[in-house]
């Protein structure tokens, strides 16, 4: 049995720990609100792209067709897995790499490229012996539009090297702080919307080839940076979660700690007393 | 006089103006154009240019744009662009750095810079000293 002095030092350090962990928990939350209106405000834009590209579906392309949007037969896929830079964010990071590693189970490694945002996916996806053509991080939890661009720059370039035949973004979907889904989504090559949208023609300026050959990369870059931010969301819900029920689990453990001391104190205090009681006895 | 037009510009995090105009000038890929109000429905590719915006009350603004889209329908205009900069948020002095770096990597281009990128910086730091009047 430990002694009383020990057990002082655990709750001590227990007590320590519940703070870190309170601390980064309010942190995590209000960073969260903040990713949250984040991922708010890039929706105006998502689909205003979206908007125009089902416009130029709708309109005469005299038979011109885009290389992003021309179905190739899959021989090698580009993935982009996108996850956190830090732990302590509980299941958050093993659920990507779970998703990611069952899409490339199975596959031999040179029908696959992978890219990756953030050190967690990177690392673990290393020591997995995957090859990563090409890593990001630093940002996982305060993406900026540029670091979409930069990454949809390098998976472009792959798919019009013809290095892959599509594109798959691997990122986990903000429900609420409770609940993040990892999923996949096909990027490339691009899906063209086929409902029909009512309302006039639109003209085009230069012309409606140009006007698409223009909106289908800014087209990918927003879809990327919305799952970029979809991602910082879930990662700093998850954390904000964890570190609820990491800082639940201290208080816990220092009550049943506290109430352990109590009993080991008490204890020998009575030892104490029935010794000198004893004591006095004896000299009787 | 024809009822002004709602103009709208949207980037990635924010919808950054909100207000009417009588008339705006902006640069498609192919050159400017000049858009009155009740124009009929168009899309425009644009180009990385300044934006001018005449308002309602005879003022005029000038914007950064750095390329995007402009959406033209029912006297209701949406640009849509990844970024778009007020004069007053541009800082000249990083603009200018920009500029000079960029252009030392143009001329004398090792193979590992890439072209089209210091192209595309040297672009951007230009709309950005234009639309400051620093150049």
């Amino acid at each position: 049995m430990a002694s009383a002095q020990d057990l002082r030092k655990r709750i001590k350090s227990v007590t320590n720990t519940q703070q870190i962990t309170k601390a980064m928990k309010m942190v995590a939350s209000a960073r969260l609100r903040k990713a949250q209106t984040k991922a708010e405000a890039t929706r105006p834009y998502a689909e205003k792209i979206g908007q125009i590209l089902r416009h130029i579906s709708n309109s005469d392309l005299e038979g011109f067709s885009s290389p992003l949007l021309e179905v190739r037969p899959i021989e090698r896929t580009c993935y982009i897995v996108v996850g956190a830079d830090k732990g302590l964010a509980g299941a958050f990071s093993s659920n990507v790499l779970k998703f990611a590693m069952e899409q490339l189970h199975g596959k031999s490694s040179d029908t696959y490229r992978v890219i990756t945002a953030g050190k967690k996916p990177r690392d673990s996806m290393k020591s997995r012996g995957i090859h990563i053509d090409k890593s990001y991080a630093g940002f996982s939890d305060k993406p900026s539009y540029e670091h979409a661009r930069a990454i949809m720059h390098e998976a472009l370039s792959l798919y019009e090297r013809h290095e892959v035949d599509e594109v798959i973004m691997i990122y986990t979907r903000f429900v609420n702080s409770m609940t993040q889904i990892a999923q996949a989504e096909r990027l490339l090559p691009i899906e063209q919307p086929q409902d029909e949208v009512k309302g006039e023609e639109y003209d085009f300026m230069p012309s409606a080839v140009s006007v698409l050959e223009a909106l289908l990369p800014k087209y990918l870059e927003i879809t990327v940076y919305n799952g970029l931010l979809q991602s910082a969301a879930s990662e700093l819900g998850a954390r904000m979660t964890a570190m609820t029920s990491a800082t639940d689990n201290a208080g816990e453990l220092i009550d049943s700690l506290g109430l352990e001391y109590n009993k080991l104190r008490q204890s020998s205090i009575t030892n104490e007393i029935s010794e000198i009681v004893g004591g006095a006895n004896a000299l009787q | 006089m024809a009822e002004p037009m709602t103009l709208q510009i949207i980037t990635p995090d924010a919808i950054v103006f909100e207000g009417k105009s009588t008339f705006f000038v902006g640069k498609a890929i192919d050159g400017q154009f000049g858009i009155l109000p009740n124009h009929a429905p168009m899309i425009i590719a644009l180009d990385l240019a300044p934006l001018r915006i005449d308002q309602p009350d005879g003022t005029s603004r000038e914007l950064a744009v750095f390329g995007g889209f402009c959406e033209i329908e029912h006297n209701k205009v949406s640009i849509v662009t990844p970024d778009c900069q007020d004069p007053s948020s541009i800082d000249v002095e990083r603009a200018r750095r920009a500029k000079e770096r960029a252009e030392g990597r143009l001329s004398n281009p090792t193979p590992d810079i890439d072209v089209e990128r210091a192209e595309a910086a040297l672009k951007r730091a230009l709309l950005r000293l234009h639309v400051t009047k620093q150049l």
